[in-house]
């Protein structure tokens, strides 16, 4: 966030991410595809420079954005993820060259899971440029899904060949809303619904 | 009403002092919030940068950095508590987990910082749900007013119902002495294939005297009564019933 929008930000008083009740409402309403979530933070954002605060503001920006859809999701679900994030963002297990994943990169995965509507919630990874990686395993069936920003992803399928004795292996990179349809050749229920990993 | 998947993306109460109070005392108050509750903790800034051009010369700029208040975080971030140099704010994000449980938490964080802060008369009262109400399209549309009775009136339906709207009331003088702002419109929403309508309900308290703890809490359930009624007449049954499913 630039020094400038920090101050408009700021100007504001309080609500959770810094808006006034009386502001008009447009700032809030982006917490999910606008500004970064917790916009109130970013004023001190700029001193932030360690990589272990660095991690806690990637995991708590996860946080906040998977507030926003909350109310789709199972509560355990939630409890879970945030756990999975917490371990994946572990500061003393994390690589130093490695960026946290983004806010972009979180806001698509979340638009991912609603969009996917799977039983089964995904290992949880990351690239090293900042990307969240959702991952779902059955037997030597996986499917791995990079989330890039703006619900740009890239995929890949290793699925089982009908002989079992060889695996097919596809690769892919598409936008969130055509995803869904690009994956049904390989029968994606395999990993959606057959109870927790 | 309660709602197994409600609506309800923030709440916020804020609790705003007749005379406000240095950082430093915020700042002391702040570190009387449980730690075992709110890990997380930031300072808050007003930043304002200034950028001198002359002709002629380089530009010049230098930050203007005002410290506000601290903000403490649960840590799955969903409850927040900030004390600045103007109020106490406490901020619960979804899932909502009901009025009970949220004004118990003000009362408990209230009572941490009074010791501090000192009694100290309360000016304002502030009540504030932001809703975002998610809607299936069906063949790529959505008949918003089947969901919501707030609505855009247009003087022709030729070209149906509008895609994108957004309407701001308000009542200065609303029932029981209240004010009442209502920010309501169309939003991107979270979810593919739907889409989004904000209700953001703000009842007020203004020109208050309050200093007896009691009074505050009554007040701010009545407030919170206030802002149901007008939330329930904000929609229809059938997002009852999609709140339900």
């Amino acid at each position: 966030m630039s020094a400038i929008q920090a101050v408009a930000a700021m100007r504001t008083m309080p609500g959770a991410n810094g808006q006034s009740a009386r502001a008009m409402p447009q700032d809030s309403i982006s917490e999910f595809h606008g500004s970064m979530p917790g916009t109130s933070a970013d004023a001190t954002s700029a001193v932030r420079t360690t990589m272990e605060e660095r991690l806690f503001q990637s995991s708590a920006n996860f946080k906040i954005l998977t507030s926003m859809v909350a109310m789709h999701l199972p509560v355990e679900w939630r409890e879970k993820m945030f756990q999975q994030i917490d371990t994946l963002l572990d500061a003393e297990q994390w690589e130093s060259d490695d960026a946290p994943p983004t806010v972009f990169s979180a806001r698509t995965f979340l638009r991912l899971i609603l969009a996917l509507n799977s039983s089964v919630r995904p290992g949880l990874g990351a690239s090293h440029d900042g990307n969240l990686i959702a991952a779902w395993t059955k037997g030597k069936n996986r499917l791995t899904v990079e989330c890039l920003g703006g619900d740009r992803l890239k995929w890949s399928v290793v699925r089982e060949a009908p002989d079992r004795e060889s695996v097919d292996r596809i690769v892919g990179a598409t936008g969130l809303g055509r995803f869904v349809s690009q994956l049904a050749p390989y029968r994606p229920e395999i990993w959606f619904t057959s109870g927790e990993q | 009403m309660e709602y197994k998947r409600a609506p309800i993306t923030e709440a916020i109460l804020e609790l705003k002092w007749r005379d406000p109070i240095d950082f430093d005392l915020a700042q002391r108050a702040a570190k009387k919030l449980s730690r075992h509750y709110y890990p997380g903790e930031e300072e808050q800034a007003q930043v304002t940068p200034n950028i001198i051009y002359e002709t002629g010369q380089d530009p010049r700029a230098s930050v203007n950095v005002l410290w506000k208040g601290i903000k403490r975080s649960s840590a799955d971030q969903a409850e927040s508590a900030r004390v600045s140099t103007a109020s106490l704010s406490i901020m619960r994000l979804a899932p909502y987990t009901g009025w009970e449980m949220f004004v118990s938490r003000a009362k408990r964080d209230w009572e941490a910082v009074l010791p501090t802060l000192g009694r100290r008369p309360i000016e304002r009262i502030g009540l504030r749900y932001i809703n975002r109400i998610d809607i299936p399209e069906q063949d790529g549309q959505v008949q918003f007013s089947r969901y919501l009775n707030p609505r855009v009136a247009f003087p022709t339906t030729e070209w149906g119902e509008p895609g994108a709207y957004f309407v701001q009331l308000t009542f200065p003088r609303a029932a029981r002495g209240l004010a009442l702002i209502i920010n309501t419109g169309t939003v991107v929403s979270p979810i593919l294939h739907y889409q989004s309508v904000l209700l953001d309900i703000d009842v007020v308290a203004e020109k208050l005297d309050l200093i007896r703890d009691e009074r505050i809490w009554e007040l701010a359930t009545a407030m919170r009564g206030e802002k149901n009624r007008v939330f329930e007449s904000c929609i229809t049954d059938a997002a009852r019933e999609m709140f339900n499913a």
